[in-house]
């Protein structure tokens, strides 16, 4: 069941000086299933928190439809269910982390009596304990993104939406957010967050969208990432010639070349063995033997690097080359 | 409901740490403790005269913390994204702000009662004789900042807070000056020049209305009639205000 | 440390500066002073500027002419406008009794212009009808000034058959008509005043009238 589905999202925002339009959001579309964990990608100013803004009814699209629960966005029946951490957060100034608590618990519908309860356990498990009763205008940038954090999940929300939640976090911080989602993800929450952390993603998606130029480029099933080139081999050789692999398309799937040096993508551990006793028969030097996966940071910048239908503009050109074996 | 008096509540706590508020109380201290100070300079005007600034302190005290209070709480609320929190929770936008006004409100009647309570020492310290139309007088200026709060929420959706508080003092002062531009206006000028005196007239607060300060210090007669007259208005008036800054709010984007 | 030193020394030299710039334009600011109460719009305008609080602007003004008479008793200054500002005091807030009462006193006793004294007088009263020193007052200029011992006592016990008269109204009235003479009756009266008066100007007044009119001679008013 899904229970946020994104459709056709058009937003441009007038400039402010211009009367031009600066079309930010071309048509996103995606959807989130019950109990997944959706990743968001998407370099700076390519659209992730505005998109978000018209999930949560901030902002209204031009064109296009979201649906939250079967509701619209800002419907005060389904904004109960959702917890939403925005990027850089910034609260009340001169209230307490449990006042600021309470008040955030009381708007959500958490119940009076509930309240005290729920916020002491947030408050441990996100390690603010010791400043629960300090002002938040002296809380530091991590200890404001964990109060963040506790505001999102304290009336235990079914969906959460988290931009960047791993910002301003140092390692320990980003292992607690990541517990914290994993337990969640385990209790059945759907979880869609945005984040640069790569790593972080990938070890906690099921799946992931990549957001470019107001557009969702690509989404990708992690699991699949993973199983695509689980168990290639990446051999660098430098002075390879075409007639060394000659007749070895069963072992290579692939050469890429840059200048001098070779990518040879052997397609199992155990053709690697033939391949370099070739390459040296031949006079090549093997530079690298690497045992390559596919990682969201690879797919990742490749999307990115591809030339954009707009503006035409292409990164360093990497020559595919099949040879003719 | 109870989400309009959750706000309300946290506006409130807000409010009572805005240093504004202390600099408020204590510049009506100061004011009205200096006229008891001064009244041996009065020359036999010392009971009116303590009456006189007590009363003017805290009208004047009233307005000006009700701008800027209000100028700024909405505004830093909506610079500093923490108002995305409440935003995105099962609250209306329309709750949201009649929970602001509330709020302000309630501190803004701690502040009246703390300068009442002073005002009312001065006098019996200057020997002076406490009236019932002196308590009637405070209460019609707290109808006063009332409206001008309504006004000051009305902007503080859709402009700066500089310019709220701009806009909500001459706002004020036009609706102190009320009839008397009217008047002028149908003496000197033609028929479009009434017409539009006479819109700005019914738009503008009439905050005459409000104003019991002369009969308090002179003992004179006053109607309750008028005062209950004087509540309606103020309630009519600040719902219609909140009223246009609610449909404004509606369609207020958060970019 | 020097520099510390030499940081308080600055600001002290700066503090002393400008307290000499301020004395240095200390006559031009009382110079100012005089003129503002020359320069003092009509009534109706001062009403407008101060919006709601016309009390309190009355208040402002009548602390301007305290001033004011307090220069012209010390010689810095004439009281040519007096009647104005005391006019302006009375339009702002027109149930400001004590300043028809006082203002009044100085326009006969100092302007020397009788009539004109009792004019204001009597915009008071239309202004307040129930107020007792209002004819108190009228009762007694005419009878130091004008010596209309009809009109004295007419005034006097209309005042004291007002609501809250103050028993001086009808001391006054016994004063009038009893056989005394007028050097004895008004040495009276102006006691009475002395004793329960709290502005100082009028006490001394009192008591220069009563030393005069106990040697014999009567002070006389502005150009008499």
């Amino acid at each position: 069941m899904n229970i946020l589905n994104v459709y056709g999202i058009k937003k441009h925002f007038r400039g402010d000086m211009s009367l031009a339009k600066r079309e930010v959001l071309r048509g996103v579309s995606f959807h989130a299933r019950e109990g997944e964990v959706l990743g968001f990608l998407g370099s700076n100013g390519a659209g992730k928190t505005t998109t978000i803004k018209v999930i949560l009814g901030l902002i209204r699209p031009h064109a296009g439809s979201v649906s939250i629960f079967d509701r619209s966005p800002g419907d005060a029946r389904v904004m109960g269910r959702i917890g939403y951490l925005p990027e850089t957060p910034y609260f009340y100034p001169h209230l307490s982390l449990a006042e600021f608590l309470g008040f955030c618990g009381g708007m959500s519908g958490v119940a009076r009596a509930d309240l005290p309860g729920r916020i002491d356990r947030v408050i441990e498990m996100v390690d603010l304990a010791p400043h629960r009763s300090k002002r938040l205008k002296a809380f530091s940038k991590g200890m404001l993104q964990r109060a963040g954090l506790a505001q999102a999940i304290l009336h235990d929300p079914d969906l959460l939406i988290l931009d960047e939640p791993f910002s301003g976090l140092d390692p320990v911080g980003r292992k607690m957010v990541r517990d914290i989602l994993v337990d969640l993800k385990k209790r059945g929450k759907t979880i869609f967050f945005s984040s640069h952390i790569l790593s972080d993603m990938e070890a906690l998606c099921d799946r992931a969208c990549i957001i470019r130029d107001g557009i969702i480029a690509k989404s990708v099933v992690l699991d699949d990432l993973l199983k695509m080139g689980e168990g290639t081999v990446e051999v660098t050789a430098r002075g390879w010639r075409a007639e060394m692999t000659q007749g070895m398309r069963e072992y290579v799937e692939s050469v890429r070349t840059t200048g001098e040096d070779a990518f040879l993508v052997v397609r199992e551990q155990r053709f690697v063995r033939p391949v370099i006793e070739r390459l040296f028969e031949g006079g090549a030097e093997v530079l690298a033997v690497v045992n390559r996966h596919r990682t969201l940071e690879n797919l990742f910048l490749r999307e990115i690097a591809r030339p954009d239908a707009r503006t035409a503009k292409g990164k360093k050109e990497e020559k595919l080359v099949f040879t003719g074996f | 409901m109870n989400t309009i008096a959750g706000v309300a509540l946290n506006t409130f706590r807000e409010s009572m740490r805005e240093r504004i508020l202390a600099v408020a109380i204590l510049f009506g201290l100061i004011l009205m403790g200096s006229s008891v100070l001064l009244s041996p300079l009065a020359v036999g005007a010392k009971q009116k005269i303590i009456m006189d600034v007590g009363l003017a302190a805290i009208s004047i005290i009233g307005v000006l913390t009700a701008v800027f209070l209000g100028s700024t709480l909405v505004h830093k609320e909506t610079d500093k994204k923490a108002i995305y929190l409440v935003l995105t929770r099962p609250i209306s936008r329309s709750s949201f702000l009649a929970g602001k006004l509330a709020g302000i409100l309630l501190a803004l009647a701690l502040v009246f009662a703390v300068m009442t309570a002073v005002m009312l020492a001065t006098i019996a310290l200057g020997r002076g004789i406490i009236r019932p139309a002196v308590f009637a007088s405070v209460y019609l200026s707290f109808l006063e900042t009332t409206v001008v709060c309504s006004i000051v929420t009305l902007f503080s959706t859709f402009t700066t807070p500089m310019l709220t508080s701009f806009f909500a003092l001459c706002i004020f002062a036009a609706g102190s000056l009320s009839g008397d531009l009217r008047v002028f206006a149908s003496k000197f000028g033609g028929e479009g020049t009434r017409i539009v005196t006479d819109g700005l007239y019914y738009l503008l607060p009439n905050l005459k209305v409000f104003n019991l300060r002369h009969e308090a210090v002179h003992n004179l007669p006053f109607g309750a009639g008028d005062v209950l007259r004087a509540t309606i208005y103020a309630a009519v008036y600040a719902a219609v205000a909140l009223f246009f800054a609610c449909a404004i709010f509606r369609r207020r984007e958060f970019k | 440390m020097k520099r510390k030193y030499a940081e308080i020394a600055l600001a002290l030299a700066a503090l002393a500066l400008l307290v000499a710039a301020s004395r240095g334009v200390d006559g031009l600011a009382r110079k100012k002073r005089t003129l503002e109460v020359l320069y003092l719009p009509s009534g109706q305008f001062v009403e407008q500027a101060s919006l709601g609080y016309r009390d309190l602007a009355a208040d402002v003004l009548w602390f301007k002419m305290v001033q004011y008479y307090g220069g012209y008793r010390m010689g810095e200054n004439d009281i040519a406008l007096f009647a104005h500002l005391v006019d302006v005091i009375t339009d702002l807030d027109p149930q400001f009794v004590y300043a028809y009462v006082f203002g009044a006193l100085i326009i006969a006793q100092d302007l020397g212009q009788f009539e004109q004294g009792m004019a204001f007088l009597e915009k008071g009263v239309r202004n307040n009808p129930d107020d007792w020193w209002l004819p108190f007052q009228l009762g007694f200029l005419n009878y130091i000034y004008a010596r209309d011992y009809a009109k004295a006592l007419f005034y006097f016990e209309k005042a004291a058959r007002l609501p809250g008269a103050d028993p001086q109204a009808a001391r006054f009235a016994a004063f009038v008509a009893g056989k005394a003479g007028y050097v004895e009756t008004s040495i009276a009266m102006w006691k009475e005043l002395a004793r329960t008066s709290d502005n100082k100007y009028v006490r001394e007044l009192a008591e220069r009238y009563i030393e005069k009119l106990g040697a014999g001679t009567f002070p006389g008013a502005g150009a008499r």
